[in-house]
């Protein structure tokens, strides 16, 4: 079973390649409040899909985890499991419990 | 195959792999030294070192995403797509049963949606890819019998031009070659003669060779054609 400790790692990861690509007075913060979807959302549209996928490619390739970040489960949640860093950590813990 | 391969160390997907224009495609890959996965309901009929057969309905959501988590593993890229797995009900509109209908649905369009989504995330990394739907002539031509099997190519070449730009950031480009009538098994499912009036109607009146449906794939399947994208190429001089 996936720790938290590890999908902390895995979203962390997929920021810092975003910010491999952001100018050095333009990084994502490293938190897990960091806001990734929303109207405060440090990430723009096509910096949220390549979070998305890079985590579920990682959840899938180095933890042969294969789930779906953008199903129905997600998207029809009253609170959005995208909101922040550790909804999404939370989300994941959840979907993958038992896998 | 030629002195020079067109595509060693390239992967390449084809759907409906099995027979007719997808088992050509699949074929002039491999020709073309091409590692080439192929999809489709049924077994392989292919037999080739670097040949790979995956038995997925392309209509299938679940079944699509698990088989490209498998590709991410190995080989973990994708070049190129070519979304040809489609099905064919001819029928009068007042004729046309519904699980027909929602099969051409499923199968001709929601098939490449799905296929070129899963793709797209595998391209994305290497900002690299070459996707191409098969289209038909049958998109402009409008052939009584064929309402739902039309409307499904012009909805995967709507679809095309809004992938473009989904994914043009990510080196991804999106495009179709309309094919008109070429000799497959498909045919078999429409009357003869209709067929044979509506290549008798084209500009150059005659059935496509599978030469011509790779001399299109080739030139949009180039890593020259980067700056190609949200096109479709009629064959036969069929046009929009």
């Amino acid at each position: 079973m996936i720790t938290r400790d590890v999908v902390d790692a895995i979203i962390f990861r997929a920021l810092e390649a975003l910010n491999a690509e952001r100018d050095p007075d333009d990084q994502i913060e490293m938190s897990p409040a960091t806001p990734l979807f929303g109207v405060d959302a440090a990430l723009d549209s096509l910096e949220f899909v390549s979070i998305i996928t890079d985590v579920e490619a990682s959840l899938n390739v180095d933890h042969d985890l294969d789930v779906s970040l953008a199903d129905d489960r997600a998207m029809s949640r009253p609170q959005s499991p995208y909101a922040t860093v550790e909804t999404l950590r939370e989300y994941i813990l959840e979907i993958t419990e038992g896998a | 195959m030629q002195d020079t391969p067109k595509y060693p160390g390239t992967v390449a997907v084809v759907t409906g792999a099995r027979k007719g224009l997808g088992r050509l495609i699949a074929g002039h890959f491999l020709d073309e030294g091409a590692r080439v996965i192929g999809i489709s309901r049924g077994e392989a009929s292919l037999t080739h070192a670097s040949y790979e057969h995956h038995a997925v309905d392309v209509g299938d959501d679940d079944a699509v995403r698990a088989l490209f988590a498998k590709i991410a593993r190995s080989p973990g890229k994708v070049d190129i797509v070519v979304n040809n797995a489609a099905v064919l009900t001819s029928i009068h509109a007042m004729l046309m049963p519904a699980p027909r209908a929602e099969e051409m649905v499923r199968t001709n369009f929601l098939g490449s949606f799905f296929v070129s989504r899963e793709a797209a995330k595998l391209m994305r990394k290497a900002k690299y890819g070459r996707i191409i739907n098969i289209g038909s002539m049958a998109a402009t031509l409008e052939p009584i019998g064929d309402s739902v099997y039309a409307a499904t190519k012009v909805a995967s070449m709507t679809l095309a031009a809004v992938l473009a730009k989904e994914f043009a950031g990510y080196g991804i480009t999106v495009n179709t070659v309309a094919v008109t009538a070429l000799e497959t098994d498909m045919l078999d499912q429409l009357p003869r003669e209709k067929v044979d009036a509506a290549v008798a109607g084209l500009p150059i009146p005659r059935f496509a060779t599978p030469d011509d449906i790779f001399n299109v794939v080739d030139f949009l399947a180039s890593p020259r054609s980067s700056y190609i994208t949200a096109q479709t190429v009629f064959l036969g001089g069929v046009h929009s």
